[in-house]
C-alpha cells in the first residue's frame, strides 16, 4: 500500500478545502458534528504536515469522519445539491487517501484509465459466454463514460452507480466468471466512481507501462 | 439448572459471577466488566467456572456458535466460550462472594415527595433490575455533592456505612469521605424509587419531548397547565449531565465499529446486502460502513408519509437526504420503549442501544418523511467503541476512558431518492 508524499498533499488540501469552506463558519467543539469534524481535519492536516501520518490511519482515528461522512450529518435543510456533492467528494477523497491508503485519480492519468476502458470493453466483448443483459447495458454505459472523462466533462469520483449507471450494480456481481472480469471492473469502478487509481500507478509512467498492453 | 435470561455462574472458589451476552440490554452504572482481554486470561477463566458441560453447550446454543446437535467435548466448548470472550460477544462481571440479593436488605434514605434512595453494593446492579440509578465512578466531585445535598444526620450515615460494609473511622468527614471514596470507585450505587409519580407542573419546554416525534405523544400529564416543571433527568450516565461536554482534544482516537468487511470479497449475505446499498443509489464508502455498522440485513416496505427518524445535538436540525443511519416509527418507539422513562430520556441509554458516537448528544430529534414507496434496509446495529473524555466547566475531568457501546437496536438505510 503506497505511503507518498503526494498522498500527504493531497490530505492536506482536501483538509485546509473542508476547513476554509463548509467548516469555517463553526468553532471547534467535540459535541457537534460540525466541530469535531474540525478536530478530525486538524488532526490529520498537522499530522501531514509533521510528516507523522503513516497511510493507511488506523480507524479508530478516523471515526467522526466515518460516521459524520456516512450519516450525513454535516448537512442543513440550506444545504444546497452543489454544496452537498461538493462536500462529499472532498470528504471522500479524505477517506480513500487516510483509510485506505489509496492514491487519488487525476486529470494526468485519464489517458491511462481511457485504456482500462477499453480494457473492460474487450473483455465483455470477447467473453467465452453469452453476456446477461445488464453486462450488455454495461458496454455502451462504459463508452458514454470514456467520451465524457476524455472531454473533462465528468471528474472522479462520480460516487454511486445509480441513478445514471444501474448497469455496473448488477454486472459487478456477474461479471467475476469471465477470466480477469472482477479485476478489470474494479480497476475502472475504483478510477471513475471511488476516484482512486491502482496502487501501482506512482506516476504517469508506472501508468503507461502497466497499461500498454491490456 | 441453568437460567438462560441472565446467566450467573459460580467460580471454583465460589464468586459468583454474571455472563453477559452482546445482544443484552448494557448494563449501564458503575460495574467494571472482568480483564479477560488475553487468550491464557480468558482460558484460565473459563476453565475455572462451575459449569456442567450441557450448560455450556446450552449457552453455545444460544449465542448461535454450535449447532443444537453438536457433539463435542468439554474441552472444546470451553474452548469456544473462551473465543466468545477473547471476542467481547460474552462479557463476565464479578458478584463476589455476594450473599445478599436482596435490594430491600440495604440501606434506605426516605427523601421528599415519597422519594427513596436505596444505597446498594453497585453489583447488585447485575442481578436487579432498576429503572432509575444514580452511580458516581471516577465522579468524584458529583459524589461529593451528592452526599451534601442529602444533609444525612448522623444516624443516616451510621446506617449507609454498616449497611454497605464500609470501613470508616469514627467521625463523620471520615464517614463522608468513605461515603464519597465507594461511589467514586465504582462500589456502590443508588436505586432511586417513588411512591407514585408527582405530575409536575410546566414552566418551559422538556429539554426533548417526545411529542416533537411521535404520533403517539408521552405524558406525564397536564403539560399545558402553567406552572408546569419539568422532572429533573435523574438518569445515571456522563452522556445524562449536562454539566459534562465531551473532549477529544487530546486523544484523536475516537469512535469505531467492530465489524470488519472486504468489500472485494464479501460474504453471500453481505454482498446482497452490499448489492441492496448499490440499488438504494449509495456509493461505495457508505455501503461499506453501513456494512460495517450492524448485521441480519433484512428489507422492509416504506410508503409516502413514513416518518424516519434520526438523533442529534440540539442546536442545528439535520436533512436527513443524506443520512445512512435512520430509524423508523418502530425502532424509534423501541427505543423510547427503553430508554424513556420519567419524562426524560436516558442518553447513555440511547447511545449504547444505538452505537452513536459522543458528539451526538441525543438531545433532540430530526424528523422527516418518505416520499415515494421504498425499500428500506434494516438491520441490528452492531457493536462500537471509542475512546473519550468528559469535562465540566469547573476543570473537572473524567480522563480519557475506554467506552464500549453494545448497539442492538435497529437502523434503516433507505433508497435515497426516496427521501429528497
Amino acid at each position: 500500500m503506497p505511503n507518498t508524499k503526494e498522498q500527504r498533499l493531497d490530505l492536506i488540501e482536501n483538509c485546509s478545502l473542508l476547513l476554509e469552506g463548509v467548516l469555517k463558519p463553526f468553532s471547534q467543539t467535540d459535541n457537534t458534528a460540525a466541530g469535531r469534524m474540525i478536530t478530525q481535519c486538524q488532526w490529520l492536516k498537522e499530522r501531514a504536515e509533521n510528516h507523522d501520518l503513516p497511510l493507511p490511519v488506523k480507524e479508530g482515528k478516523l471515526g467522526s469522519l466515518l460516521y459524520i461522512y456516512t450519516n450525513g450529518e454535516l448537512f442543513t435543510a440550506d444545504s444546497t445539491k452543489e454544496e452537498i456533492h461538493d462536500t462529499e467528494v472532498k470528504m471522500q477523497r479524505i477517506i480513500r487517501l487516510a483509510y485506505e491508503g489509496q492514491l487519488l485519480a487525476k486529470p494526468s492519468y485519464t489517458p491511462y484509465t481511457l485504456r482500462c476502458i477499453d480494457a473492460l470493453i474487450t473483455l465483455l466483448q470477447t467473453a467465452p459466454r453469452p453476456l446477461s443483459p445488464y453486462e450488455q447495458g454495461l458496454i455502451p454505459d462504459l463508452g458514454q463514460l470514456k467520451r465524457l472523462l476524455d472531454e473533462g466533462k465528468i471528474e472522479p469520483p462520480l460516487g454511486a452507480y445509480k441513478p445514471q449507471y444501474p448497469n455496473f450494480i448488477k454486472a459487478e456481481r456477474s461479471i467475476r466468471d469471465i477470466p480477469n472480469g472482477k479485476d478489470y471492473f474494479y480497476t475502472v469502478s475504483d478510477l471513475i466512481f471511488n476516484g482512486v487509481r491502482p496502487d501501482s500507478w506512482l506516476t504517469p509512467e508506472d501508468a503507461d507501462r502497466e497499461t500498454r498492453n491490456l | 439448572m441453568l437460567a438462560l435470561h441472565k446467566l450467573f455462574v459460580q467460580g471454583i472458589y465460589g464468586q459468583l459471577y454474571r455472563l453477559y451476552r452482546w445482544y443484552e440490554r448494557p448494563i449501564l452504572g458503575p460495574i467494571q466488566p472482568e480483564s479477560l482481554s488475553d487468550q491464557w486470561a480468558a482460558s484460565e477463566f473459563v476453565r475455572r467456572l462451575r459449569m456442567e458441560h450441557a450448560d455450556w453447550l446450552q449457552v453455545l446454543h444460544d449465542m448461535d456458535a454450535i449447532t443444537a446437535n453438536s457433539q463435542r467435548s468439554l474441552y472444546y466448548s470451553q474452548k469456544d466460550v473462551t473465543n466468545l470472550v477473547l471476542q467481547e460477544r460474552l462479557i463476565a462481571y464479578s458478584l463476589g462472594h455476594l450473599g445478599v440479593y436482596n435490594m430491600g436488605d440495604y440501606p434506605i434514605i426516605n427523601a421528599p415527595q415519597g422519594v427513596k434512595y436505596h444505597f446498594i453494593l453497585a453489583s447488585l446492579l447485575l442481578v436487579s433490575e432498576a429503572d432509575e440509578v444514580k452511580s458516581f465512578r471516577n465522579e468524584w466531585q458529583q459524589a461529593a455533592a451528592f452526599i451534601e445535598a442529602l444533609a444525612l444526620t448522623d444516624e443516616q450515615l451510621e446506617q449507609l456505612i454498616s449497611g454497605l460494609n464500609l470501613r470508616a473511622g469514627p467521625n463523620r468527614a471520615d464517614r463522608i469521605k468513605s461515603l464519597q471514596i465507594a461511589f467514586a470507585m465504582g462500589e456502590i450505587a443508588v436505586v432511586i424509587t417513588r411512591d407514585s409519580v408527582v405530575v409536575p407542573k410546566r414552566k418551559g419546554p422538556e429539554d426533548l419531548p417526545a411529542e416533537y416525534y411521535s404520533p403517539k405523544p408521552y405524558t406525564l400529564g397536564p403539560h399545558e397547565e402553567p406552572g408546569y416543571v419539568p422532572p429533573e433527568n435523574r438518569h445515571s450516565g456522563l452522556h445524562n449531565q449536562a454539566a459534562l461536554a465531551p473532549d477529544f482534544n487530546t486523544s484523536a482516537e475516537s469512535f469505531k465499529t467492530t465489524r470488519q468487511v472486504d468489500m472485494k470479497n464479501l460474504s453471500p449475505e453481505d454482498d446482497a446486502a452490499a448489492e441492496a446499498l448499490d440499488d438504494q443509489g449509495w456509493n461505495k464508502d457508505k455501503v461499506k460502513q453501513v456494512l460495517k455498522s450492524g448485521n441480519n440485513f433484512t428489507e422492509t416496505p416504506f410508503n409516502p408519509g413514513d416518518k424516519l427518524y434520526g438523533f442529534n445535538t440540539t442546536g442545528r436540525p439535520r436533512n436527513l437526504d443524506n443520512s445512512a443511519y435512520l430509524l423508523d416509527e418502530a425502532s424509534m418507539d423501541d427505543v423510547k420503549s427503553k430508554y424513556f422513562k420519567q419524562g426524560h430520556w436516558d442518553k447513555e441509554g440511547v447511545k449504547d442501544y444505538l452505537a452513536l458516537p459522543c458528539f451526538n448528544q441525543a438531545s433532540t430529534i430530526d424528523v422527516m418523511a418518505v416520499t415515494k414507496p421504498a425499500t428500506g434496509i434494516q438491520s441490528t446495529i452492531g457493536k462500537a467503541t471509542e475512546l473519550l473524555r468528559y469535562d465540566g466547566a469547573d476543570g473537572y475531568t473524567t480522563g480519557t476512558m475506554g467506552k464500549i457501546m453494545g448497539g442492538g437496536g435497529t437502523q434503516i438505510t433507505l433508497d435515497t431518492s426516496a427521501l429528497k
